[in-house]
């Protein structure tokens, strides 16, 4: 029982170094009508659900955050600074970034 | 000068032979990272890549983008444009495109052009010809036909290649593989970034030429920075009509990618 449980254990850590290793997070976003659109997707994707997205000013001040849905989708009404940094973060030192201008 | 007098000893070296055609649809690069960088510029031609011989290029029939699962009809964005060749001294016509890539995801350009008339082999010549361009990290779509009569689908993911990478695809026509096609591969000898011009030794090294095993997957490993054309010839299963005669159709499914060296 205990030795089997090892086991999973270790099999679930070579999948998540795996996982870990082979894909980047990104995202994008786009402005339509005074809303900004963001999608958070994998390379090879797979969007990223529940990452927690970050909404910089260009005075690096934090002037929002929120959460990526089951499509990796997240939206928010243009705030009145210019640019922005948007940042996502996924866990296990997943990270990307997008300039919006 | 420097450049003419390289151009005049490569056309001495060239005068007496004559090599493959090959479609060409070059994009000014092979990666967009981000939307500063999303205005591409692509050329449209129809040349001899390694010698620098540009064919005269009509109009395309077809030039489009399919990114994300949808195709985008881009014929009215080729405006025609003339380049000198110095040899011979002539002016051809070729084609250039302005595209700003708006979402992320791979981009498949594709050209079908107007069948040429090539008196030399008494045949007409079409070339399906692709190029991906990657943008911002979203990988999908690179390994997905287009759907084309003839077309080389990528088995390797045609960006991101660095100098000495294996390019491995496979060559498709009605959307089935072709056993032991024939796939011709030239070095576009004219890669700004290199600064020289490529002279081959002799004859056979400036068309390399390789087989596909029996499911049409082939492999060839690049070894030098630039843009690399791949082209499959098969017999179109069609014929057209010149001056009152029937005449065969050479169809090619062409393929370019762009390697790096690893400094």
């Amino acid at each position: 029982m205990k030795f089997s449980t090892l086991l999973l254990a270790f099999a679930a850590c070579l999948l998540l170094a795996g996982t870990a290793m082979a894909h980047k997070v990104n995202i994008f976003a786009f402005v339509d009508e005074a809303v900004v659109y963001t999608e958070s997707y994998f390379a090879d994707g797979k969007p990223v659900i529940g990452g927690k997205i970050s909404v910089f000013s260009a005075d690096k001040r934090l002037l929002l955050e929120g959460k990526s849905d089951q499509q990796g989708n997240w939206q928010f009404s243009q705030p009145a600074e210019k640019p922005l940094t948007l940042v996502i973060e996924a866990g296990l030192g997943h990270r990307g970034e997008f300039q919006l201008k | 000068m420097r450049c003419l007098s390289v151009v005049f000893g490569l056309l001495l070296f060239f005068s007496s032979v004559s090599f493959a055609h090959f479609g060409a649809v070059i994009p000014s690069t092979d990666i967009v990272p981000t939307p500063d960088a999303a205005a591409l510029q692509l050329e449209i031609k129809f040349m001899h890549p390694m010698e620098l011989h540009y064919m005269e290029m009509a109009k395309p029939k077809e030039f489009g983008v399919v990114t994300r699962g949808g195709k985008i009809d881009l014929l009215d964005s080729l405006q025609e444009t003339k380049r000198e060749c110095i040899d011979p001294k002539q002016t051809f016509t070729y084609w250039l495109s302005d595209y700003k890539i708006k979402r992320p995801g791979d981009h498949t350009f594709y050209v079908i052009p107007q069948p040429y008339w090539e008196p030399a082999e008494d045949l007409f010549i079409v070339h399906y010809t692709k190029v991906t361009v990657a943008a911002m990290g979203l990988e999908d779509g690179w390994d997905q036909p287009v759907g084309l009569e003839t077309e080389i689908v990528p088995l390797s993911r045609p960006y991101g290649l660095w100098t000495g990478n294996l390019f491995s695809g496979q060559v498709m026509l009605h959307g089935k593989p072709v056993p032991y096609a024939e796939i011709e591969v030239e070095y576009l000898n004219e890669t700004a970034e290199i600064g020289e011009f490529v002279k081959p030794p002799a004859d056979p090294f400036i068309t390399q030429v390789i087989k596909s095993d029996g499911n049409g997957v082939f492999h060839y490993a690049m070894p030098r920075a630039g843009w690399w054309g791949f082209s499959a010839l098969s017999e179109a299963d069609w014929q057209l009509e010149h001056d009152g005669e029937k005449k065969g159709v050479e169809i090619g499914a062409v393929f370019w990618v762009h390697t790096r060296d690893m400094d």
